[in-house]
């Protein structure tokens, strides 16, 4: 009985001390208070374009952000065309950037009242800028 | 925003939470009976009923068209709060663990046989009755292993706003357009521009976060990362409590508790925002309250199991998938104790709530198949190969490291402990899950590969606070001074009678 407490003890320990130097505790937390200081003070779009969501690429988190700025409140939604930018790290992080604006991704039919905006690539054709964003472009149907 | 911004964020989420909390606890008292016994324990259903409560909030005014705010949310705690006060369960007195001593009528000659054991046995247990002081000692050692743990992940949920693929593409998006459009638009779930974000997963998470939005009055998705640590808090309540009235002493309880808060592969930065905490919370109520109802705990045990099923239902495939475990495990329990007509209200507890969810998600949103799993791959050729590339991915995936030690460590919790009917069910359930887990990479759409590099880890990580009640529950006999237990006593921890 007590043989086996006392197993039970130290393989607890043992267990708690593999997870916490799984953690690299000391320099997580360094780490991530450093963080804490740096952006904490930060706007909360800053907060979000330093942090990991946008790290894929920061520049397109900033032009997400101006295309927010530069929506008419009257659009209906969005049609992206980011051909560079992958689904997970950029493609999934601009629609809810966007949301509740629906945003449909390089889709064959934009619907009526719908802009676009194109990053990284040329706008297609049809479609004529309606305000230069930094790497892309608003764009409204011609 | 500025710093005070982010501060002032943090306080107004926090109090929001914490005011959740309390109204949830003061409508527990209709769910488990009161007095230091459930105290706990009511702690971690109080903060369920808090969501629960506000998530209800958001669609009532959803369907009636008023846009849901502080105003209308406080008046539906006050009127849960009143109607629960009349369902309220009976105060337990001091010194009774509520097991079969709370509800007589419905206590059954063992269950009652549990009660007297109990409360006969347990001031002899270590770390009981006048604790001495190296276990006071101890005690304070695993709290605050515990706090630490807690304050750890309070720190990675919070260093930046919540980052996570599932949380952008699914959760948090949902819980936004819901905020943003106060209702609940078609297109996400019939546009083919949003099949991404899974239209057949249950909505109570994204209704949360937009409840949680819509009392603040804006959307910060920095701030709301601050549900997470409260519902690591809210399990270890939940752990230590349940574990203490079902006959653990109070430093195993404690030391339970310490580690599951340590336990990163769930309570990580990167599970932030996603489903996997929440449903593990959810895991632990169904799990506990199954175990109650089977053994006639209290008279509140029936009541938190329909609780329990309808937040794991509400919550992920997953939760219903547990459901459905805990009624086959229900009705086979009842079939071999020849119980069923007294198990029948435990039975509809179950059905009844996650059948109305699933249903009222059917009739509202539309029928979504399930979109990564297709079972056709059963009768098409090419099956063996991808059971074989399950296998190798599987097995690649739970060679690393912190798998192993997590298995071995489990391993020898299993060892070292005895029959427990109430925890054994809980790793039944778990097992269950675990098995469906396995085997589920061989229909992914995408590839076993996918399923087990981006799923696996983290849906076998969420079984792990349920499995930790389980085996704990299993090692009550190793801190009791009694090694030689009466048939009475056995029945007090669930071991088989000689």
């Amino acid at each position: 009985m007590r043989s086996r407490r006392i197993l039970l003890l130290v393989a607890s320990g043992l267990f708690l001390a593999f997870l916490l130097a799984r953690a690299g505790l000391v320099r997580e937390i360094t780490s991530r208070v450093e963080i804490l200081r740096r952006f904490g003070g930060e706007d909360a779009r800053i907060r979000r374009m330093a942090g990991t969501s946008a790290a894929y690429d920061r520049r397109f988190f900033e032009f997400l952000e101006r295309a927010r700025l530069a929506v008419p409140p009257e659009s209906r939604g969005l049609a992206l065309y980011a051909p560079g930018i992958p689904e997970w790290g950029g493609r999934y992080l601009a629609i809810y950037h966007l949301a509740p604006l629906p945003v449909a991704v390089d889709p064959e039919r934009v619907p009526p009242a719908w802009l676009a905006v194109v990053y990284g690539a040329e706008p297609p054709t049809g479609w004529r800028v309606l305000r230069e964003l930094p790497g892309g472009a608003l764009l409204t149907p011609q | 925003m500025s710093a005070a911004g982010l501060a002032l964020s943090l306080c107004e989420v926090g109090a929001i939470l914490a005011l959740a909390g309390l109204g949830g606890f003061a409508v527990a008292g209709a769910f488990l009976p009161r007095g230091p016994a459930y105290f706990a324990e009511r702690i971690g259903w109080g903060w369920a009923i808090g969501l629960l409560l506000i998530v209800l909030d958001v669609v009532i005014c959803f369907a009636l068209g008023v846009r849901p705010g502080p105003l209308p949310v406080v008046l539906f705690f006050l009127v849960a709060t009143l109607i629960s006060r009349k369902f309220s369960l009976p105060l337990l007195p001091r010194g009774r663990r509520g097991v079969g001593g709370a509800a007589p009528r419905l206590a059954s000659a063992p269950a009652a046989a549990e009660g007297r054991a109990s409360r006969s046995e347990r001031p002899a247990g270590r770390g009981e009755g006048e604790p001495s002081v190296r276990a006071s000692l101890v005690a304070l050692l695993f709290l605050s292993l515990a706090l630490l743990g807690t304050a750890l992940y309070l720190l990675r949920a919070l260093t930046e706003p919540i980052w996570s693929n599932d949380f952008l593409a699914i959760w948090g998006l949902k819980g936004k357009t819901l905020f943003g459009d106060a209702g609940i638009p078609t297109r996400l779930f019939d546009s083919p521009s949003f099949a991404f974000s899974h239209p057949e997963y249950p909505i109570g998470l994204p209704l949360l976060y937009s409840g949680v939005a819509f009392l603040l009055g804006r959307w910060e998705d920095h701030a709301l990362a601050l549900l997470f640590p409260f519902w690591l808090v809210a399990t270890l309540f939940l752990l230590y409590g349940w574990l203490r009235r079902r006959g653990a002493s109070r430093l195993l309880a404690f030391a339970a508790v310490a580690l599951l808060s340590h336990f990163e592969q769930l309570y990580s930065s990167f599970l932030t925002g996603m489903a996997e905490v929440p449903i593990s919370f959810a895991f632990v109520l169904v799990g506990t309250a199954l175990s109650d109802a089977l053994d006639r705990t209290d008279a509140g045990a029936v009541r938190r199991l329909a609780l329990a099923s309808l937040v794991a239902s509400g919550t992920k495939n997953e939760g219903l998938f547990l459901v459905g475990t805990a009624l086959a495990l229900l009705l086979f329990s009842a079939w071999r104790r020849r119980t069923v007509r007294q198990d029948a209200a435990a039975a509809a507890a179950l059905f009844g709530p996650a059948l109305l969810c699933t249903g009222l998600h059917r009739l509202a949103l539309g029928n979504h198949p399930l979109r990564d799993f297709d079972f056709g791959f059963l009768s098409r050729p090419g099956l063996a190969t991808r059971v074989w590339e399950t296998i190798r991915a599987e097995a690649g995936l739970f060679q690393s490291p912190s798998w192993l030690v997590l298995f071995g460590f489990l391993a020898l919790l299993l060892a070292l402990g005895r029959r427990a009917r109430h925890g054994d069910r809980l790793l039944v359930l778990a097992g269950a899950s675990l098995g469906a887990y396995l085997v589920l990479p061989v229909f992914c759409v995408q590839g076993p590969l996918w399923f087990v590099t981006w799923t696996m880890g983290r849906a076998v990580g969420a079984l792990v606070p349920l499995v930790a009640a389980g085996a704990t529950a299993r090692l009550a006999w190793l801190f009791s001074v009694d090694t030689s237990p009466s048939p009475a006593a056995g029945a007090a921890r669930g071991l088989p009678s000689p």
